[in-house]
């Protein structure tokens, strides 16, 4: 077990990187921040059981996912609502959508509004950069079930981004 | 970017991994980190050691050793801690299944007991029966009644019914949800119904109470909120939420219901602390409270700020403000063995000159000579036009003339 000034620093350290995970798994900053403060609550409980042998990011993410698998439990109609605005693959001119900025809010909404397995898989291998061993690991599933549920993710998203296929490099 | 995946992945396209690479998710706030980093340190110093692996078991009562551990050797009433309510039913209700169906079986047993049930049940005694050695004549043996078998009823009797397993099993007090039961009170008291709010909470053990509020309070952002914890804290805490108490008493937003708590839990001490910091409101705050504590040590602290340059006014402005000042302790303070604390007594008194009973027990100690230059003092120091006059009318006896003006130089040289 780390001492306490140890950890009280680890933990100050991953704050920032707590949060914005939060927030690509919530989709928006406060209920990103809600997360994240149950989970250092959660996390105070639970100091004396991590004991170094895992790396302190790791263990932080897997108590904030908990809270977000809790969090969905007790709301799930909202968690599964999706926002109005998110890309319609019929929409007649979508990279009109795209021209106007809104393409990197756009795809950061559908990944935050995948199923909730899908989603916590690929923010955890797309953008936390996690490969899926490890993901499967910290989600607590089996490996295969993470290559499952990213590839699942990936499918369902480019079937919603589809239509701004080829508008990405203009964006840049 | 490289989504990594199976190399054969259908899914895998090198258009969707371009989009993901602009995803943008909205920027925390720049005070989101700042708040967060706060609640970790109150967090983590509120979430006291103790609780240790143990005490996470899921379900509270089944964990008593530790609730002890954490109590003292006391044992205590238990309330449910923070955990799931879902797992803690499921045990009760597993316990529950196997007591009453585990007395259902026996008692379904048809005539059947077993073996090591019998064993503990009380037999009614026998009387046994010797054979008598052979006689010359044979006489009738006397015949007993054959040993009937035990009757059921009596060894039912023996069984604990599934009423009495529960009665064992069960806590002595009812099992409370502390954490709703502090969130309901919170809300009662953010709505201006503190006094209910109080009488909900005092109904639980104040460590577990006092743990939920201060987590409350570090997960909340709303001031409302936070101001009703505090209050309750205030009431409500233990010695250990003194320190974080004191803590939040020297923030200008909560330091007026801080500082009730304050002086419940540390007394004089702290106060006199929290008088001491540069910021104004908390100052007045503590010196407030130190006036209301009204005990003679106080006193003697809030005399030593009056002689203090740099806190007298914070001082004086909170004697006037005062709904209720120590009148008795600071007249009594004028038989002070110390000059300097009899005229830091006069000066306080002087600066309560418009109450009426302060006005004229100050006249009537010149008049009859008791005190007479502390009461000088306090009447010199009075800013009212009526002391002004019975001072000017004493001066015209030269006596009273030649003791003004030394006051007057006395109170120049401390003031």
């Amino acid at each position: 077990m780390v001492d306490r000034q140890t950890f009280d620093r680890l933990m100050l350290d991953h704050l920032d990187g707590a949060l914005r995970f939060a927030i690509r798994l919530t989709g928006n900053a406060p209920a990103g921040e809600e997360l994240v403060q149950e989970a250092l609550v959660r996390a105070a409980a639970a100091r004396e059981r991590f004991r170094g042998d895992a790396s302190f990011r790791s263990w932080l993410f897997q108590i904030v996912v908990n809270v977000f698998r809790d969090d969905l439990r007790l709301r799930p109609r909202c968690a599964r609502a999706m926002p109005d605005d998110v890309a319609d693959t019929r929409a007649a001119d979508p990279s009109a959508h795209a021209a106007a900025g809104e393409l990197a809010e756009r795809v950061a909404r559908c990944v935050s509004t995948l199923p909730p397995r899908q989603r916590e898989v690929i923010v955890l291998v797309a953008y936390e950069r996690l490969s899926t061993t490890v993901a499967a690991a910290m989600l607590g599933i089996t490996e295969q079930n993470a290559r499952t549920n990213l590839s699942l993710a990936r499918g369902e998203l480019k079937r919603q981004l589809a239509p701004y296929f080829g508008n990405e490099r203009a964006q840049h | 970017m490289n989504v990594r995946s199976t190399d054969d992945d259908d899914n895998l396209d090198p258009r969707l991994d371009a989009l993901l690479d602009q995803a943008r998710w909205p920027e925390p706030p720049p005070q989101s980190l700042t708040r967060l980093r706060q609640q970790w340190r109150d967090v983590s110093e509120t979430r006291p050691r103790s609780i240790s692996r143990a005490c996470d078991f899921p379900v509270a009562w089944a964990s008593r050793p530790c609730v002890f551990k954490n109590m003292g050797e006391t044992p205590m009433p238990l309330e449910e801690t923070s955990h799931t309510p879902r797992i803690r039913w499921l045990a009760a209700a597993a316990v529950v299944v196997l007591v009453v169906g585990g007395t259902w079986f026996i008692r379904t047993q048809d005539g059947r007991v077993p073996v090591d049930m019998a064993r503990h049940v009380p037999i009614p005694s026998q009387p046994r029966v010797i054979e008598s050695p052979p006689q010359p004549h044979p006489t009738p043996i006397p015949t007993h009644p054959a040993p009937s078998p035990i009757p059921r009823a009596a060894i039912m009797a023996q069984v604990p019914t599934p009423r009495e397993m529960l009665a064992v099993l069960t806590p002595s007090s009812p099992i409370v949800d502390v954490r709703a039961a502090v969130r309901d009170a919170i809300d009662a008291a953010a709505d201006d119904d503190y006094a209910a709010a109080v009488a909900s909470l005092r109904r639980l053990r104040t460590h577990p109470v006092e743990q939920e509020l201060a987590l409350a309070f570090a997960t909340t952002n709303q001031d409302g909120r936070r101001r009703a914890v505090i209050r309750l804290l205030g009431e409500l805490g233990g010695p250990a939420s003194a320190p974080w108490l004191t803590r939040a008493a020297r923030d200008p937003t909560f330091a007026a219901e801080a500082m009730v708590g304050v002086a419940r839990l540390g007394g004089i001490e702290p106060l006199v602390a929290l008088a001491r910091t540069s910021q104004p409101g908390p100052r007045r705050e503590a010196i407030g409270q130190l006036l209301a504590l009204g005990a003679e040590p106080a006193v003697t602290a809030f005399l030593a700020m009056v002689l203090n340059d740099a806190m007298r006014d914070d001082a004086l402005a909170a004697l006037h403000g005062s709904s209720n000042p120590p009148v008795e302790k600071l007249i009594a303070a004028l038989d002070d063995a110390r000059v300097d604390r009899r005229f830091a007594a006069a000066k306080s008194l002087g600066t309560l000159c418009n109450r009426p009973d302060v006005s004229q027990a100050l006249r009537r100690m010149v008049d009859t000579n008791r005190h007479r230059r502390e009461a000088l003092a306090a009447l010199l120091s009075c800013p009212s036009q009526e002391a002004t006059l019975f001072i000017n009318t004493a001066r015209t006896r030269s006596s009273i003339d030649a003791e003004v003006r030394a006051v007057q130089t006395e109170l120049q040289h401390l003031f």
